[in-house]
């Protein structure tokens, strides 16, 4: 980690930080994807997590470091009462489901109404539906959750934590939508490009699988 | 870094609770919520430090009757507190019922005094207006002497002396001093009324009234009422009840009687004929009363159209609940005949007994085609059960033996569906043949379906339990459910 930002040496001084509040119910995979996205590491049996976990993680969108502070909240009922606490000032929050678990669906939702009602008004907030490679096994389609999203503004990726898919990309798309001090002009291709690099940047991590 | 750290300062706490401790006191500033709910705390500790208080003055009796604050308080926050617990409550229904009847028989006795004053003074009234004498005050002065000695008005309770401008007066029949105002009038004639006297002719047109206390006033009021109710027709409604009464025994008497009479005539020996008797003439002595209590409502004299008709509706109604229920008493078989009764009986359960052995003995030896029919579908049932509580997969190959079992017994039942009056085989229809689990599965649906359709509750519950671990188990073991 302390690598990285070395390596993104210019962008480095206008490095800006965001504070990322992960919620969601219970295994829906959180913990994991912040592990892919902060370490490129996946653990088959992931423990619990209690309380809340904190990790960075920098990405560059458009030439801008956007360094993230991510706050992994427990999904347990019983730690439900700290969460306000996590969100409390965030300026982008990821609220994740499980796409082979109704009930994960709904609580995301209620997540959503929560978040409208106490958080800060310009919230950046994504929907992931995680574990997306058990999708022969899916109980959200796509398109509900797709269309969940745009009716409240959201963004809306689904991943995999387990291969990686699209992970990064949930944090890029929100680094995105994040306030720049500065906003570079951009285009489409360039957008590409920083995504690419990421991928890179998440493939050439310590210990990376070899699945993606 | 993972547990339970404070978002602002990073500090790692050991439970939820500090952490949210720590996290209020430093970094939540004073916002409404947070203020509105320490007031409320505040609030709510208060009102239960003031209840227990009150409570404890409740509990001590009724030494808070020396200092007058504490009332105040109490009826300060009156308004606040609508369902005020019960303080301590003491019961008085001894005292009560050790004071009530000497209470009510002084009442009477005053009562009873003053009604035999009022019948003194109308006697002496009356033969002295028949004599001709005008001052009738002096007549009720002499009858009964007043009572001189107070100066204050018994009503009101107002000085009174002859120097005033208010006279003096007095009740003619307690003889307590009176104020014009606290006077009541009462005329001669009610009062007549009130002792049950005849009325001369000559009274009818005469004017005189007494003058009473309220208190007096109430005597002869009441006394008018009581030979009001007397002699008016309120017996029709008492009549009705206990006609109704005497009904609602009967029905239960019929219920007891036909009980006894039937286990008499089927050759029982639960009962005696004695005590069938008995019952028989309890149960005419009933309908009897019965009948005497419409009789009495039918013979009530009135004057109201509608209550006539309303009365021989009742005896009419009751004539023909009598003639409906009479046909019940019956008289029961004589002795003779009981013990006749009870011996064919006997026979006829010593005949039953012998069939049920010989039916016994027969289902003994072996009849192949009805058990096995039964035997085989249950079997197919539960045989699930124990095939998934050992683990499908450590237990697989002698889980199969049996499901390879189940299923010939299954393809047996269904071949022998049409005679079976239990499980038909119809439900059993493999369709997936791929997995004996899947297989199962479809068995058990069917089953279910069955169940549902023959609304057997019992059966639904366990088939349902059976199924949901099949689909546990098909689930833990990756199988795809189709």
């Amino acid at each position: 980690m302390s690598g990285r930002p070395r390596q993104n040496g210019p962008a480095q001084a206008k490095a800006l930080q965001f504070k990322l509040v992960l919620l969601g119910e219970s295994a829906v995979g959180k913990s994991s994807l912040v592990l892919r996205f902060v370490k490129g590491q996946f653990h088959e049996y992931q423990e619990t997590t209690i309380g809340a976990a904190f990790l960075t993680q920098t990405v560059t969108v458009d030439g801008v470091t956007v360094k993230f502070e991510i706050w992994d909240t427990a999904g347990q009922e019983r730690y439900h009462s700290l969460a306000p606490m996590y969100y409390r000032g965030a300026q982008a929050a990821i609220i994740v489901y499980d796409i082979t678990n109704r009930d994960t669906f709904e609580r995301a939702k209620s997540w959503v109404k929560e978040l409208d009602r106490q958080a800060r008004k310009d919230i950046v907030i994504a929907l992931a539906g995680n574990k997306f490679d058990l999708s022969n096994k899916r109980m959200v389609e796509v398109e509900e959750g797709s269309a969940y999203a745009q009716e409240h503004n959201l963004i809306f990726m689904e991943t995999s934590a387990k291969t990686g898919d699209n992970v990064s990309n949930v944090f890029v798309e929100i680094a995105k939508m994040l306030p720049k001090v500065e906003p570079k002009p951009n285009n489409n291709g360039q957008t590409v490009r920083i995504d690419d690099n990421q991928e890179a940047q998440n493939g050439g991590g310590p210990g990376c699988c070899s699945k993606n | 870094m993972e547990g339970f750290i404070c978002p602002e300062c990073k500090e790692s706490f050991q439970t939820a609770g500090l952490l949210e401790n720590h996290f209020n006191s430093h970094f939540e500033g004073p916002s409404i919520k947070s203020l509105l709910t320490k007031a409320k705390d505040y609030t709510l500790s208060w009102i239960s430090n003031e209840e227990e208080s009150a409570g404890q003055q409740v509990g001590s009796g009724s030494s808070g009757s020396g200092s007058s604050t504490p009332n105040l308080r109490q009826e300060h926050r009156q308004p606040f507190s609508e369902d005020q617990p019960i303080g301590r409550a003491t019961n008085l229904t001894k005292v009560f019922r050790a004071v009530r009847p000497k209470r009510i028989s002084h009442s009477q006795k005053e009562a009873n005094k003053l009604h035999l004053r009022l019948d003194k003074l109308v006697s002496a009234l009356l033969s002295e207006i028949r004599a001709g004498k005008k001052n009738l005050k002096e007549v009720e002065k002499s009858v009964i002497p007043w009572n001189d000695d107070s100066d204050v008005c018994v009503g009101c309770g107002e000085i009174l002396s002859v120097l005033q401008l208010a006279r003096k007066h007095h009740c003619r029949l307690c003889t307590g001093v009176l104020c014009s105002t606290c006077s009541r009038f009462v005329p001669l004639q009610e009062a007549v009324d009130a002792v049950e006297r005849p009325q001369p002719e000559w009274l009818a047109d005469f004017e005189h009234s007494l003058r009473l206390c309220d208190k007096c006033q109430n005597v002869i009021a009441s006394a008018k009422e009581e030979i009001k109710t007397k002699n008016s027709d309120h017996t029709m409604e008492e009549n009705y009840r206990k006609l109704l009464e005497a009904k609602g025994k009967c029905d239960s008497l019929v219920a007891v009687y036909t009980g006894i009479s039937q286990s008499l005539r089927n050759g029982e020996a639960t009962y005696t004929l004695d005590e069938g008797n008995v019952k028989r003439v309890e149960l005419i002595k009933q309908f009897k009363i019965v009948d005497t209590f419409s009789e009495r409502i039918a013979g009530i004299r009135t004057n109201s159209p509608t209550q006539l008709k309303v009365q021989n509706n009742v005896r009419a109604a009751t004539r023909s609940y009598l003639q409906e229920h009479l046909p019940t008493t019956a008289p029961l078989p004589e002795l003779r005949e009981i013990h006749e009764l009870q011996k064919r009986r006997l026979e006829e359960s010593r005949i039953a007994i012998q069939a049920q052995k010989q039916e016994a003995l027969r289902t003994q030896n072996p009849s192949p085609s009805p058990p096995t029919d039964k035997v085989g579908s249950h079997f197919v049932a539960v045989e699930p059960q124990p095939a998934v509580r050992d683990g499908w997969s450590t237990k697989s190959k002698k889980t199969e033996i049996s499901q390879d079992i189940a299923r010939e017994k299954a393809r047996d039942t269904r071949v022998r569906g049409g005679e079976s009056a239990g499980w038909t085989g119809e439900a059993v229809q493999p369709q997936s043949r791929g997995h004996p689990l899947l297989e199962q599965k479809e068995i058990l649906r069917g089953y279910l379906r069955q169940a549902i359709r023959d609304n057997r509750q019992e059966e639904i519950d366990t088939l349902k339990q059976n199924l949901h671990m099949i689909l546990d188990e098909i689930r833990s073991l990756g199988l795809e459910d189709t």
